[in-house]
């Protein structure tokens, strides 16, 4: 029993008690399974890995459902049961011609005890089954039950968070999958690194070269982990992520043999100055795209060429729009107003209220308007005034689809004249959008 | 009918009805419906006066099959009406087809990277992760169907890269019906996508029927289409549910070691808008790359350029036309398909409402003109604006000439032949001048050149305002001072384009060659006077100083450059000067320029809002009656008790707050309809007051149809303000 465990650890190395457990759990011959099994741990920790890896070696037939890929939860009990039934049917080697789809948890149950055979264990993995989309209330501990009304099977439920109440089952067999702290992050990568320099098939990989390679990736996963690790890198694959990101520009200077391998506090502050310090912040939202390549003076010339610009209308219009969710209606005269306004009386309330501790309005949300308040906000801010036709209304749709306003009420005609609105996008777009053309928000916003 | 004897039979019941309908008794009261009257425009060119004249006589839509009108008060005969149809046809044809051709280029470089990203995306490459291609489409909607339909054809059928389903927000109700949408896209089953929860039964034996939105069904397809790749796209990621699209992600991300997914997202505002809507956690399973589609100036410059510019494109835009245009591009659409549509409409209204537009047809052949004129026609250019300039130009040099255009048909034909040669060659020469004029800008001053598109100068050029303008005046001096290489590298790329000036450039370019290498054997380059840097000293005599040390210091290639410099810059602005002539000094400019906006403004921006407020606020505006004051002054008077009762409804309304009271508003409109007799008391009896106060009703409830008013909920008897005028 020891030398496949053995081969385990080594394959996955910090979970030796997890697998310790479950193969002590399900690999017995002789002791019945649980039937019901609950791994749980937060993202990235090796449940679902490991509890395969330990079902393959200790050689228990075995169904796995990954929850994830099911839309809903008839479709889960018909993977559920028709994987069974391709376990046994393999099994035996007889085919059976009509196709069975359970569509409850009664009607699964029923049909796996007719299918499981009376003797040998049989084990049902429901992987991630609290991501399930269509989770009713009884479903889970109907699932976890399952096990007690079969003989022989055994639920294994890969979840993210134990709880008593999860199941309804008293005190479920669970195993706990922690998370890996730095040195079992830095352990676990450094199984697999990356090479340093592009191997050809001629050169041979050379042990020297390996252990460098070796170095220099679990240093740089530790200094990742330092800088990231608590906030943007926050589990395994994350860090992965990362590292795989910033390892060609770490060793560019090697390859262009600036440096040594063994330079790596020179390399890595290089790294740092270069590519942390304006994207770290692009780390943590993880952008889909690498940043634009472009040299930067080809990139700043191009910049505001290259976007996509909306109609000089729209950009007033959402401007009022943006005015009409964060002023309040009864200021909108002092704001908007053609006339002179005096100056004192305005200086005097903002005083007034800068002593009553309210929140900024900015802080507060968009709340929503009227239309007709909008449109009249707009021609208060227009420098020439325009009529209004229907470009204007075509427009307001587009910004509408465009998601940037959106309709709160659900009056039936979009531009009815009370329906409510809200503009859907932050200050900063905004004034991005008003300062193209030389519209000055902030003076129109309430303190 | 059937309503009035309902009406009449039981009028008793009427106080019990909602709603009824009134016929009104009295004479004054059954006139007949408003019709509107145009407005008065003084800048009204003779030629469009003889077409309202002529749309008298085309009410009724000709016998011939297209429907275009009989002009010339009748007088022109089927053959011409004919001819005017199918030249029509024929130049629009013509314009759409190079116009098409132009747009179906504008997407195919993105087109072609979007194609290459779906080849390459795969597993090497984006590892775990979705691979995603954001296509950065811009905020003109209307394009978004166009495109995505190209990048659809190109991926399936062209490159044959694999199945592409395309997503809507329409399709974004949950994520059932979108995983069936594109497991019916790429499967291309039809059956069993109806009921809820169907199953799709299996085609081959080998697999086992599904739920009609299992994924698996996908998995299937590709076992027997290895390398085909799944690109699913969402046109509208914006106004897609954020939480289906979640869903979506992480189910396609889920299926992926199985099925080759590739997403695309379209966007329309902005990358950080994008994000922002989804989770982290999300994001973190995409990765990929983004693709820019042409920017819209840049389409609409080349389109501008093919369909109007193009010397073959005989009928141009005017400049009033090409200002309204342009401008409700600009501030309103930003789209080049409404762009087409103007013109489309240009094309249509000349040939429709212009018999001179017969001329466009047959500009080719002398012979086809001769014969396609008939005496009406002749008369109806004798009557062109642009004709009397040119009789009275001729009249110093040649008067026998002069009375032959005025008395002789023939002559005229030839004049117009001659003419419209000449407008024609005046549009080349623009084009020309115009393509050599947007090389210069763009080598002198790039930031510029891309600031303002060629469309934007085009209506100052046809003005003849154009060379006195700052921006053509900058390009001349900032190429004036450009050093000696640019100034070399300027005077080759414009000798390459097309214009009478491309031997004397060459030549020049040549001649800076020379001197400059002359120069260099020195070791030193050419500097002109007008290159030397500005002084900055304090005093104008240190300046003076200055300058003419360094003036000392300049060679004898120097001056012969300077000398070069000056005379090709000069010869360049007579150039210019010359080309950018206003199009208004040409005979028959009428024909071969399309200069009308209110067809445009009117047919493009209607204003519904502002004109019910019109009608309703200055009701004599449209009726045109003494009695409601519409003709006197431009403000109108008012309200006043013959006015239509509505528009005294309308403007009482407008001077009241945002809650009426609706007796309020009926004392006000009583007061004002009766006028004197107001003072009397109210007299439940009367005839006359019960009917005004039917009247009333149906004003308020006109107004509630119209959207001016709603009942309130808050205050019984009270009605709330909804629109408020000029919005």
């Amino acid at each position: 029993m020891a030398g496949p465990l053995e081969s385990l650890n080594a394959r996955f190395p910090c979970r030796e008690r997890q697998i310790g457990d479950l193969a002590a759990l399900l690999g017995q011959d002789d002791i019945p399974a649980p039937p019901v099994l609950v791994l749980f741990g937060t993202e990235a920790t090796g449940k679902s890995t490991i509890a395969k890896a330990v079902l393959d070696e200790i050689e228990i037939p075995y169904a796995y459902v990954s929850c994830k890929e099911c839309v809903t939860a008839r479709h889960v009990f018909e993977k559920a049961y028709t994987s069974c039934d391709a376990l046994i049917t393999s099994s035996n080697g007889e085919d059976k011609g009509r196709q069975i789809r359970p569509d409850s948890v009664n009607a699964l149950a029923g049909q796996l005890q007719k299918l499981i055979p009376s003797s040998g264990k049989v084990v049902l993995v429901l992987d991630a089954i609290d991501k399930q989309r269509e989770i009713t209330p009884t479903m889970l501990s109907g699932l976890a039950r399952m096990g007690e009304v079969i003989k022989n099977l055994t639920v294994i439920m890969i979840v993210t968070v134990s709880s008593t109440r999860l199941l309804n089952v008293s005190e479920p067999p669970s195993i706990h999958f922690p998370a890996y702290n730095k040195e079992e992050c830095v352990k676990i990568l450094s199984l697999s690194p990356k090479s340093i320099f592009e191997v050809d098939e001629e050169d041979e990989y050379s042990e020297e070269m390996e252990k460098e390679d070796q170095w220099l990736w679990a240093q740089c996963c530790s200094a990742v982990w330092d800088i990231m690790g608590k906030y943007a890198a926050r589990n395994l694959n994350a860090l992965k992520d990362v590292v795989d990101e910033l390892w060609p520009s770490l060793i560019q200077p090697i390859v262009d043999n600036e440096y040594g391998t063994r330079d790596f506090p020179k390399l890595f502050n290089r790294l740092k100055n270069e590519k942390l310090r304006n994207s770290e912040e692009s780390y943590v939202s993880m952008q889909i795209t690498k940043a634009p390549t472009a040299t930067a003076t080809d990139a700043a010339s191009l910049a505001p060429n290259r976007a996509h610009d909306l109609p000089y209308f729209s950009k007033y219009l959402l401007c009022s729009a943006y005015l009409a969710s964060f002023n309040t209606a009864r200021y909108d005269i002092r704001y908007f107003s053609k006339l002179a306004e005096s100056t004192g009386k305005r200086k005097r309330v903002t005083k007034r209220k800068n002593t009553s501790r309210q929140l900024n309005r900015k802080h507060l949300g968009p709340r929503p308007f009227q239309l007709e308040r909008m449109l009249a906000i707009f021609q208060a801010i227009l420098p020439s005034s325009v009529l209004s036709s229907v470009d204007i209304g075509s427009q307001i749709a587009t910004l509408s689809s465009l998601r940037l306003i959106r309709k709160v009420s659900n009056v039936a005609s979009a531009t009815d004249a009370s329906s409510k609105w809200r503009v859907n996008v932050g200050y900063e777009y905004v004034k991005v959008v008003g300062r193209s053309v030389k519209f000055d928000l902030e003076t129109h916003l309430e303190e | 009918m059937d309503d009035d004897s309902v009406l009449n039979d039981d009028s008793g019941s009427l106080e019990h009805q909602a709603c009824y309908i009134y016929t009104p008794t009295s004479e004054a009261l059954s006139s007949s419906t408003p019709k509107k009257r145009r407005a008065a425009s003084s800048s009204r060119t003779p030629r469009s006066k003889r077409e309202k004249v002529d749309s008298k006589n085309c009410e009724t839509p000709g016998a011939l099959g297209h429907g275009f009108p009989t002009l010339l008060r009748d007088l022109e005969d089927e053959y011409a009406v004919n001819a005017r149809y199918d030249a029509f046809q024929r130049l629009w044809g013509d314009v759409e087809r190079r116009t098409d051709n132009v747009l179906a280029q504008v997407n195919d470089e993105t087109l072609q990277s979007v194609s290459t990203f779906a080849s390459k995306a795969g597993q090497e490459i984006y590892g775990e992760k979705l691979p995603t291609g954001l296509i950065l489409t811009g905020p003109n909607i209307a394009a978004h169907g166009v495109l995505f339909e190209q990048i659809e054809t190109r991926i399936q059928s062209v490159d044959k890269r694999g199945r592409v389903a395309i997503l809507t927000s329409k399709d974004s109700s949950n994520l059932k019906n979108v995983l069936k949408k594109i497991i019916r896209c790429v499967t291309e089953i039809h059956e069993g996508f109806d009921d809820e929860d169907d199953i799709v039964e299996a085609k081959t034996g080998r697999n086992p029927s599904r739920y009609n939105y299992d994924p698996e069904i996908i998995h299937d397809w590709c076992s027997t289409h290895p390398d085909a790749k799944v690109v699913v796209a969402v046109q509208d990621t914006e106004a897609f549910d954020p939480a289906v699209l979640v869903e979506l992600i992480s189910i396609l991300h889920q299926y992926l070691p199985k099925i080759p997914f590739i997403l695309l997202l379209g966007i329309a505002t902005s990358e950080d808008i994008f994000y922002e809507k989804l989770p982290h956690s999300t994001i973190r399973l995409l990765r990929g790359d983004r693709f820019d589609v042409q920017r819209f100036e840049e389409s609409m410059e080349q389109v501008f350029e093919e369909a109007v510019l193009s010397s073959q494109s005989i009928l141009k835009l005017g400049p009033r036309v090409a200002d309204v245009i342009f401008e409700r591009q600009k501030d309103h659409t930003r789209s080049v398909a409404s762009f087409v549509m103007a013109l489309k409409y240009a094309y249509m209204s000349h040939f429709y409402a212009n018999a001179l537009s017969v001329v466009l047809g047959s500009v080719d052949s002398e012979e086809e003109l001769n014969n396609i004129l008939s005496d009406a026609h002749c008369e109806a250019i004798r009557n062109l604006p642009s004709f009397k300039p040119f009789v009275e130009a001729k009249i110093s040099t040649f008067p026998w000439q002069a009375r032959d255009l005025l008395t002789s048909n023939k002559a005229l034909k030839a004049a117009v032949f001659n003419a419209s040669k000449g407008c024609r060659s005046y549009s080349t020469n623009l084009s020309e001048a115009i393509t050599v004029f947007r090389k210069l800008q763009s080598i002198v001053s790039p930031q510029q050149a891309n600031d303002i598109p060629t469309y934007e100068l085009y209506s100052r050029i046809l003005w003849g305002e154009f060379t006195t303008r700052p921006a053509f005046r900058d390009a001349m001096l900032t190429a004036k001072k450009i050093n000696a290489e640019k100034f070399h590298a300027l005077l080759t790329s414009l000798s390459e384009l097309p214009s009478e000036l491309s031997h004397k450039l060459s030549a020049a370019a040549d001649k800076v060659q020379e001197l400059q290498s002359e120069k260099a054997a020195k070791g030193s380059s050419l500097v002109s006077e007008f290159a030397l840097p500005d002084s900055h000293r304090t005093t104008v005599k240190s300046g003076r100083v200055r300058l003419d040390e360094l003036k000392s210091g300049m060679t004898s290639q120097d001056t012969e450059y300077h000398k070069l410099v000056a005379s090709t810059i000069q010869s360049l602005e007579k150039y210019f000067k010359d080309k950018f002539k206003p199009y208004t000094n040409l005979f028959l400019h009428e024909i071969f320029f399309y200069d009308l906006k209110s067809p445009h403004s009117q047919v493009f921006a209607a204003k519904p809002r502002p004109s019910v407020e019109r009608a309703l606020s200055r009701p004599g505006d449209y009726l045109g009656c003494e009695c409601c004051g519409g003709n006197d002054d431009e403000e109108g008077r008012g309200i006043e008790g013959s006015q239509p009762y509505t528009a005294i409804l309308y403007q009482l309304y407008l001077e009241s707050p945002a809650l009426i009271g609706v007796y309020d508003l009926w004392s006000a409109f009583r007061m004002v309809s009766l006028g004197d007799k107001a003072d009397q008391e109210e007299d439940e009896d009367d005839e006359e007051e019960k009917e005004l106060q039917a009247q009333f009703y149906r004003a308020l409830a006109e107004l509630r149809y119209l959207g001016f008013v709603k009942y309130s909920k808050k205050k019984t008897d009270h009605l709330v303000k909804l629109a408020w005028k000029g919005l």
